[in-house]
């Protein structure tokens, strides 16, 4: 019984500790500046891939970045109005709210509309996903001093990690490193991926400030793509700016 | 990893192959503009669609060698518009007469986009809109930066 009481208190101490350094709940937005980077918005150098890596890279035509053509002769994902997906969505520069909770941290992303959990309440990594994978992952985290460490996996690998597309599978395995600083919160990311990449590869730190609460930065509001418009838009916008006299695929 | 995941692996990686020019995106829509260039256009509007994933304003326009077209201009979301320059679904109405800057379409298409620093008049007034250091553009700031569009 003591040792049970005692266990409970270094427990609820850690907990204590964990939240009076790190709370991450509010309204973050990401600022820009990556557009000088060679491959992807996550890396400044280039990525070690493998020959499925960068097969899978070069099949992928964004409609931005280095290797930008126009979006109505690309084969981006969001062309048909499909998630961003979780990595895509994290270094995009549109709101998101964390709400920080005793046993998990949920992060409302604007972008699309969508949400993710992390748990934090002691749970394992599973080994395998009935129910995946999933647009958003299955992410599972741990306090590591004042550093959230979040271990994300069953990944649905139709989405693209970045606008620029940068590849990943449904066997990619991400860590997450957020970590607050003051108003700053700050994400590092580690890939791994052996069918892709030769090597786990790191990301820079990619860095998001806090939003006041005025209503204009300081509340989410609602960006849904919807198919019934992404028809539309690809019809009257997006495939008629790409199909003037001068057109060239 | 076994045969079956190696063989899921490789189809992933081969699916966005398999997409088709029409099943592409419209996030990144900025390079099938000149982003270098303005050209001004003006006409009457037809349409305001207020809308994901981008808005769109549509005029009637005569063109300079006399063509009448209906010509399509590219604008932010509902959300970013209402954030940056405070524009709602009101801000143009079918029959409104606008000036508009846009970066025309680099096809030669009726087609032009405004995502950032738009200068706009509606029915002879400006419109007010972000400026590119975070300012509002109103008709002093306009004044002190030049001529009508």
């Amino acid at each position: 019984m003591k040792k049970f009481a005692l266990i409970s208190l270094l427990a609820l101490g850690v907990s204590m500790n964990a939240a009076a350094q790190t709370e991450l709940t509010g309204v973050w937005l990401r600022g820009s500046g990556s557009n000088s980077y060679p491959q992807s918005q996550w890396s400044p150098t280039a990525l070690p891939f493998t020959a499925d890596g960068q097969a899978a890279f070069d099949a992928n035509r964004p409609g931005k970045g280095p290797r930008q053509s126009m979006p109505a002769f690309g084969n981006d994902p969001l062309g048909q109005a499909n998630p961003p997906g979780l990595y895509r969505t994290l270094v995009y520069g549109r709101p998101i709210e964390l709400v920080q909770l005793p046993d998990r941290v949920i992060q409302l992303f604007e972008w699309g509309k969508h949400w993710r959990t992390i748990w934090t309440d002691g749970r394992e990594v599973p080994d395998a996903l009935v129910a995946g994978p999933f647009w958003y992952g299955y992410s599972v985290g741990e306090w590591q001093g004042d550093t959230l460490v979040v271990k994300t996996v069953g990944l649905d690998g139709r989405a693209w990690l970045d606008e620029w597309g940068t590849p990943y599978t449904d066997l990619t395995e991400v860590e997450e490193r957020w970590h607050r600083n003051g108003d700053k919160l700050e994400l590092t990311l580690t890939v791994t991926d052996p069918e892709l990449y030769s090597k786990p590869w790191t990301s820079d730190v990619k860095t998001y400030s806090l939003e006041t609460g005025d209503p204009v930065n300081g509340e989410l509001m609602e960006q849904i793509f919807a198919p019934i418009d992404e028809i539309e838009f690809n019809r009257d916008i997006r495939d008629r700016a790409a199909s003037g006299p001068d057109a060239v695929e | 990893m076994n045969t079956i995941r190696r063989l899921r692996t490789f189809c992933l990686l081969l699916l966005p192959a398999l997409f088709t020019a029409s099943a592409s995106a419209h996030h990144g829509t900025a390079v099938s503009y000149d982003q270098n260039g303005w050209t001004t256009v003006k006409g009457t509007v037809t349409e305001f669609r207020w809308r994901n994933p981008h808005s769109a304003l549509f005029l009637d326009i005569t063109k300079e060698n006399g063509d009448k077209v209906n010509y399509a201009i590219e604008l932010p979301s509902p959300v970013l518009m209402s954030r940056s320059n405070g524009w709602t679904r009101a801000t143009f109405k079918e029959g409104d007469t606008v000036e508009f800057r846009v970066h025309p379409s680099r096809t030669g298409a009726d087609v032009g986009e405004c995502l950032f620093d738009c200068l706009v008049y509606v029915n002879g007034a400006l419109l007010e809109s972000r400026l590119p250091n975070g300012e509002t553009r109103t008709e002093s700031t306009q004044a002190a930066e030049g001529a009508k569009p």
